[in-house]
């Protein structure tokens, strides 16, 4: 006469069904939980925005980081040939991809054209701009770009080289700096919604205790009554990432016209407008990690409760 | 399916509720326990719940030695046993029809066949109407007999009863019996708790009688 019939297909019946119970549960306490829900998300925003402005800095800066680009300045008494010969030697070497020439003649036009100042500039006797060599590395970090300098300096033809992306190289360390704290703050900021639901969930606990001792006395057992304290926690945890996100973008979409000016007061070669979202996989690695934060508190926090309670 | 073997239960302070007592409850028997209050008949079925446990002598319970029984096995002695209290232990903020279930939720069963059981027991106990209130609507009678369809509904192999019909009415307790005698003519053991006299004679069963924790007959 004992029934002890379990398919698979009505276990996942019963956790669609607790499932279910724990978001209404959340519904029935829908001012509670909206506070908490914000409260965390609003904590979470933080490190979020961090982690989003870093990630938006890093891939604006990436073209240029890949391909940094240092300008030499030849010797005044340089000519046509002379740059011909520096270029043919400087693209014999293995780290530089490109090089391009520019004539002083060139340089003198663009600035006139440039600059305004083309009528008082025409007065001058001589052009005064040394002719140019922009060469762009292949794949070196900074330390390696500066020995690069150092070496095409004390080439005899070559008066200066001047390294272009040295603001790249503040920036990035800016932005590495940014991720770092957003990250820090992240952890700290999940730790404390770790706490929250813990807390959270030991008062429903506490607020359902006769209801836990009649389903113990009926022989439910404690993964029965923990589970729609898990689902509440992953529910928790989705909705604080989910709300966290939605805050996230709505700021970025206010505030992003300012970022990306005051990026353009750095260069005006930056894009117009930086991408300013987090990307697939951290979407996905913060959703994952709130989940599971809210999973483990609720879990931990109600079950230490649930052992507690006798029938 | 159940067998009590030189059972002593003492309390802290050293009240001895249960005195070597020794029985059997056979499968298709229904057997009462009678006694006056603090007799010892709430010790005994909280004994077979695994809610107190023996201070010597030993209990088996559908095949279970219950000295053996480890925390997590006792979930599963308890979904063996369909048990009716007699404060009821109803949930509150659930509907009849929900607190009829319960045991089959714990148990996994596919919710067509679990709507359907849960209706034939609240056929039975004569609620069939009242599946979606909430138990403080119902009166203390039909909360106890709310208890005891949730106590059948998952055809346990034995049926313990602290005071079924102790809130009802003759006639109500006529038909709540008539559904326990259905259950022992399947196989269910039954052990009934209960100081009515006039209820247990009428019955004709064989009844246990405890006398400040000792068995009498």
């Amino acid at each position: 006469m004992t029934s002890t019939f379990s398919a698979p297909s009505n276990r996942l019946q019963q956790h669609v069904v607790d499932l279910r119970q724990a978001w209404q549960g959340m519904l029935t306490r829908p001012i509670a939980t909206l506070s908490t829900l914000l409260a965390i998300a609003t904590t979470l925003l933080v490190p979020i925005l961090l982690l989003t402005i870093s990630s938006g800095l890093t891939q604006a800066l990436d073209p240029y980081s890949n391909s940094p680009r240092l300008t030499a300045y030849l010797i005044d008494t340089s000519d046509e040939a002379m740059m011909g010969v520096v270029s043919k030697r400087l693209l014999a070497r293995e780290d530089i991809g490109v090089v391009e020439v520019v004539p002083k003649e060139s340089a003198f036009a663009e600035f006139a054209n440039i600059s305004g100042f083309g009528d008082l500039l025409g007065e001058l006797e001589s052009n005064p701009l040394p002719d140019a060599l922009i060469i762009s590395a292949l794949q070196l970090d900074f330390t390696q770009l500066e020995r690069l300098a150092v070496e095409l300096g004390a080439f005899p033809e070559i008066d200066l080289v001047q390294l272009d992306a040295q603001w790249i190289r503040r920036l990035q360390g800016f932005t590495q700096l940014i991720k770092k704290f957003g990250l820090l703050i992240g952890l700290a900021a999940l730790l404390g919604f770790f706490l929250v639901i813990v807390n959270t969930t030991k008062l429903i606990v506490q607020q359902s205790e006769d209801e836990i001792r009649v389903l113990k006395l009926i022989g439910a057992p404690d993964t029965f009554i923990l589970r729609p304290f898990l689902y509440s926690g992953l529910a928790y945890g989705f909705f604080v990432a989910v709300l966290a996100f939605i805050l996230q973008f709505a700021i970025i979409a206010a505030f992003g016209s300012l970022i990306d000016e005051f990026l353009l007061k750095y260069n005006a070669s930056l894009p117009a407008q930086v991408d300013f979202s987090l990307g697939f996989t951290w979407l996905l690695f913060l959703l994952l990690a709130s989940s599971f934060t809210g999973l483990l508190a609720a879990g931990v926090s109600a079950y230490q409760e649930i052992l507690k309670l006798e029938p | 399916m159940i067998k009590f073997e030189k059972v002593f239960k003492r309390y802290p302070g050293g009240f001895e509720a249960l005195s070597d007592v020794s029985f059997s409850v056979e499968k298709g028997e229904l057997v009462f326990v009678t006694g006056h209050s603090g007799a010892g008949k709430s010790t005994l079925l909280k004994l077979i719940l695994a809610l107190e446990s023996v201070s010597s002598g030993n209990i088996c319970v559908a095949d279970l030695s219950l000295k053996d029984l480890s925390r997590r096995q006792i979930p599963k002695l308890r979904q063996r046993i369909g048990t009716v209290f007699q404060d009821h232990q109803l949930l509150t903020r659930q509907t009849v029809a929900d607190n009829v279930a319960l045991p089959l939720k714990i148990s996994n069963f596919p919710k067509f066949e679990a709507d359907r059981r849960v209706r034939a027991a609240l056929d039975k106990v004569g609620l069939l109407s009242k599946a979606s209130y909430f138990p403080p609507m119902l009166s203390s009678g039909e909360q106890q007999r709310v208890g005891i369809a949730r106590a059948v509904v998952n055809r346990p192999s034995i049926i313990l009863a602290d005071e079924p019909t102790g809130n009802l009415d003759p006639d109500l307790s006529a038909d709540i019996m008539q559904v326990f005698q259905q259950f022992q003519k399947v196989g269910v053991a039954l052990l009934i708790a209960s100081h009515d006299i006039n209820l247990v004679n009428a019955m004709g069963c064989r009844t246990l009688v405890l006398e400040n924790g000792r068995l009498l007959k």
